[in-house]
């Protein structure tokens, strides 16, 4: 579904390849300013000035027009000002291209009993619900179908940890019906829980693509995170990790 | 429709009109009615999408300088302009206005575009443009001799009775086409609410948008300026009040501001003639109704 060969952003990314195929729940993990961002923005087709190579459906990113992308292709990003006093509900329907609201995503995204409230009055987290929301729906009729491309960048951001599971399983299920999501984040323990494709960022370079986090050793991944991680066995059969910050 | 009919028959014997009932309502009524409809959709209109484009609810042209440019330009071509003739006025005043609203446009835009979110900075820059127009007008005033200088001041306060039938001819056509084109783009504008990446990421080619709905609001603000002079506050007040009783679907509030922009104007200019008895600067009864609801506006805006 998606493929990046030498992909060069100028002071973003340098010469990334990776690619990921249909039903595969991808992980970008990194510290700030690794350049997470700027590849799902390069994936999305919403960065210029790049060399290399980007293709969804083995077609070239620059031979879509914006609509046919639009309908297959939808991106989250991180930062949202909104200026105008919008409803949560008019909101979504300006997405939803004539078709009703699907209960079955606002179910999963917990926003039903604020449909009716401004998008100002919203907390954070509430705000980054109808904003997951708001880009599914852009895509809902491929998502589907399972052919659809999702990227998420820090989704997690300001939700508390019931609406993270509940966030990650139903992309996990998207995922399982045949479409690629990428999710950007910061938390070693979602990604181990729910990742079946790791992508490691540092300093703008791909560094590793790993089925699980714990391919890789605790000092190997302090020394990407910059800070000290450590990993216990769980009783379930899956590793925890946790940083701690060395006393000085 | 009340309002169309009351501006174009009221005074008049309709049943048994003599001829020069007739030449009143075919040379001043027609002509004002259609000037106050095309004038306050433009501006309405025009307005409702700048506010959307430019992040900013209290984008209005007169606030950020868009009708000063073209105020501006069209002092230049009236004072300096003496010995051009009326034919040559007809076609010049409609191209000066548009070229001073674009530059002004494509400076306020350029402005809001590094100041995303900062409302008050693009308010400050409009001000700060509609200023230096002032300035530049106060300067061609002290040079001018005392006719054009009355003339200057009565059509910068705003007029609907200056158009006639040659100027309406180049004006209304502009309008219509522009307001026309973003009427049609109701749906870009709910997209465009959340931003530029997330309008091109639902579909729109932005970069063109951008451009086409700049220019579209240049063309009619240059030529609503070009037929009433600058008529202020109409085009902040219309979606406003729109947007807070019926919500933000641009596939409504678009229409929806040319009509109640059309008819509001009509009915300014109706009750400012019926009840002063004389033809009041139509822009001096909008900026006395609309300055109120500007205060009210920014005091909601500061409270969020």
């Amino acid at each position: 579904m998606l493929k990046i060969e030498a992909l060069t952003v100028k002071g973003r990314l340098v010469n990334i390849t990776c690619q990921a195929q249909a039903g595969q729940f991808v992980h970008v993990m990194g510290n700030n300013g690794s350049g997470k961002s700027s590849l799902l923005h390069a994936a999305a087709g919403l960065l210029a000035g790049q060399s290399g190579l980007i293709q969804l459906l083995g077609q070239n990113l620059s031979q879509f027009s914006p609509g046919q992308l639009a309908k297959f292709r939808c991106l989250q990003e991180q930062h949202h000002p909104l200026v105008f006093g919008l409803t949560v509900a008019e909101a979504l329907d300006f997405f939803t291209r004539g078709q009703r609201l699907p209960s079955d995503l606002v179910n999963a995204l917990d926003i039903a009993e604020f449909l009716q409230r401004p998008m100002q009055s919203l907390s954070g987290g509430e705000h980054k619900r109808v904003e997951i929301a708001r880009v599914l729906l852009q895509v809902w009729p491929a998502l589907q179908a399972g052919n659809a491309l999702i990227l998420l960048d820090e989704p997690t951001q300001g939700l508390d940890f019931k609406h993270q599971h509940a966030l990650f399983r139903q992309l996990q299920m998207f995922a399982e019906g045949g479409n690629v999501v990428i999710v950007s984040h910061h938390d070693l323990n979602l990604c181990q829980r729910y990742a079946n494709v790791v992508w490691l960022m540092d300093k703008g370079r791909l560094v590793a693509s790993l089925p699980a986090l714990d391919a890789l050793s605790d000092s190997q991944l302090s020394q990407i995170f910059s800070c000290p991680i450590q990993s216990f066995a769980h009783a379930h059969g899956h590793k925890i990790f946790q940083t701690y910050l060395e006393d000085r | 429709m009340i309002s169309i009919i009351l501006s174009l028959f009221l005074g008049l014997n309709y049943s048994n009109m003599s001829k020069v009932d007739g030449q009143i309502l075919w040379q001043l009524r027609l002509p004002l009615v259609l000037t106050a409809c095309c004038v306050g959709a433009a501006l309405a209109v025009s307005s409702a999408s700048l506010q959307v484009m430019l992040h900013n609810p209290l984008a209005d042209p007169g606030i950020i300088g868009i009708t000063s440019g073209a105020s501006l330009v069209a002092a230049c071509i009236l004072l300096l302009g003496e010995n051009v003739s009326p034919t040559s006025l007809q076609y010049l005043l409609p191209l000066g206005c548009f070229i001073g609203a674009l530059i002004s446009t494509l400076l306020i835009y350029a402005v809001a575009k590094r100041l995303v979110a900062n409302h008050a900075a693009v308010i400050l820059a409009g001000i700060a443009i509609s200023t230096l127009s002032g300035a530049l007008i106060a300067w061609m005033h002290f040079f001018s001799d005392a006719q054009a200088m009355r003339n200057l001041t009565f059509w910068l306060m705003g007029s609907l009775y200056q158009a006639d039938w040659p100027v309406l001819t180049i004006a209304m056509p502009i309008i219509l086409i522009s307001v026309g084109y973003l009427l049609r783009q109701g749906q870009a504008f709910n997209w465009y609410y959340f931003g530029a990446n997330s309008a091109q990421l639902a579909g729109l080619n932005v970069a063109k948008f951008r451009r086409t709905v700049l220019l579209a609001c240049a063309l009619s603000v240059g030529a609503a300026v070009s037929i009433a002079g600058s008529i202020a506050f109409i085009g902040l007040v219309v979606p406003h009040v729109l947007r807070l009783i019926f919500g933000y679907n641009n596939r409504f509030i678009l229409p929806a501001s040319a009509l109640l922009g059309a008819s509001l104007l009509l009915w300014v200019n109706l009750l400012s003639t019926s009840l002063a008895g004389i033809s009041l600067p139509v822009s001096m009864v909008t900026a006395t109704m609309g300055g109120p609801i500007f205060l009210y506006s920014i005091a909601r805006l500061s409270r969020k």
